[in-house]
């Protein structure tokens, strides 16, 4: 995957609070290793830091480095572009012994190629330290036949209560950042939103952007989709499990 | 600082063979310019032999090392690599590194006893004894020595989760 204009956006969204306004030097791991792209966005994110940034960056790991992180990983199937090769299949804790925590943890554009998406969602969840951030840009319309699977808004507001994350932002948007749309992050699904933002006429493929902070060091549960929540279950067994 | 410690880790004749390859005459030792990668004064090589490293097999003696490694049971190998510090006159402690910054496991295998040793963040010293197993955090600051009494000092290190 490519560390894109639209990733770059949603870094420079919780970018202050990440690095404490300049005061911290937070850690990032990726799933995925990234292929830097962004020239534009990463322009606009130096001036905002009143710094023209090092000349020349040629890896996602500089690129962090320089805008203040102390330490970045990613985690792929291979150890290219500074990643180290962990199945994210797998529970990374439990078969790795990986219990490394990170202020950010960003699942850009690999979860869906991931076939477990319970371990997935559960990796990152781990892998984010309390106060810490997790950014997801996956694929939502279109995509055909990209990876193993898309994503619909309505996962993460339900993801975000059933772990009491903060959600801080739900977009749809295209990954060269040129449309960018922010949803209300409603629990409830919303048929309407290939209509209201006349998704059929976008040139790239839309994705869906969620950007949520972890609030406390609580163990993964699943979400059950709102739809079917609350009185929805007649098991109390089941409903028990579910806010 | 969290380490142990097991004394004849491999059985005698899995420990000898690689022993007889690691400290024979034939075995291709590569030359490397600097111990550590920042801090050194330059002046302290080593020879080593890589393994496995960026996710495949880099030797094609990784056979020989193949009964120790399966007998850490790794998960998945991050880096597989033979260290040849030469004696010294006086005993030398290199530059403390760290051989990743994420938490993983480093098995270092003692080939040959001499009174070079490895220094861990606390200062505690971890003398090289012939088939002895250090297992460390590898992503802990760590320091080699060399050794005073023996031509060389020898050790396998595995780096794995």
């Amino acid at each position: 995957m490519s560390f894109t204009n639209l990733m770059t956006i949603a870094l420079d969204s919780i970018l202050d609070e990440v690095t404490c306004n300049g005061k911290c030097t937070p850690t990032v791991v990726e799933l995925g290793n990234q292929r830097l792209k962004n020239n534009k966005s990463r322009a606009k994110m130096y001036n905002k830091l009143q710094t023209t940034g090092t000349p020349g960056l040629s890896t996602t790991k500089e690129f962090f480095l320089d805008i203040g992180f102390r330490k970045y990983l990613a985690i792929d199937v291979n150890t290219e572009m500074d990643a180290v090769a962990l199945d994210l299949n797998m529970d990374l804790e439990k078969h790795y012994g990986f219990k490394d925590k990170f202020d950010l943890v960003t699942n850009n554009g690999t979860g869906e190629h991931v076939f477990n998406q319970y371990m997935v969602f559960r990796n990152v969840h781990n892998l984010c330290q309390v106060k810490g951030f997790m950014i997801h840009i996956l694929p939502f319309y279109r995509w055909v036949d990209h990876g193993f699977y898309n994503f619909q808004p309505n996962l993460f507001p339900c993801l975000a209560l059933q772990n009491n994350y903060k959600l801080h932002g739900l977009w749809i948007g295209t990954s060269d950042g040129h449309q960018i749309e922010k949803l209300s992050g409603k629990l409830s699904r919303d048929k309407g939103y290939r209509n209201q933002y006349n998704l059929d006429s976008w040139e790239r493929d839309p994705m869906i952007v969620a950007i949520m902070q972890k609030k406390e060091n609580n163990e993964f549960s699943p979400p059950q989709q709102h739809l079917y929540n609350n009185e929805n279950i007649a098991s109390a067994e089941i409903s028990n499990r579910y806010k | 600082m969290d380490y142990k410690i097991e004394d004849n880790f491999l059985d005698k004749d899995t420990f000898k063979f690689i022993e007889d390859q690691l400290m024979g005459t034939q075995f291709p030792w590569y030359f490397q310019p600097g111990v550590v990668e920042e801090g050194d004064d330059g002046l302290w090589t080593y020879l080593a032999h890589q393994f496995f490293a960026e996710n495949r097999q880099q030797s094609n003696y990784m056979q020989v090392l193949q009964p120790f490694i399966d007998m850490l049971k790794p998960r998945a190998l991050i880096r597989v690599k033979a260290n040849c510090y030469p004696r010294s006159e006086t005993s030398h402690q290199h530059n403390f590194h760290i051989d990743c910054d994420y938490t993983h496991n480093l098995a270092l295998l003692s080939i040959n006893t001499c009174n070079g040793f490895t220094v861990l963040e606390d200062g505690t010293k971890i003398e090289s004894k012939r088939n002895r197993l250090l297992l460390i955090d590898g992503s802990t600051k760590h320091a080699s020595t060399t050794c005073t009494d023996a031509q060389i000092r020898v050790n396998v290190g595995v780096n794995f989760f």
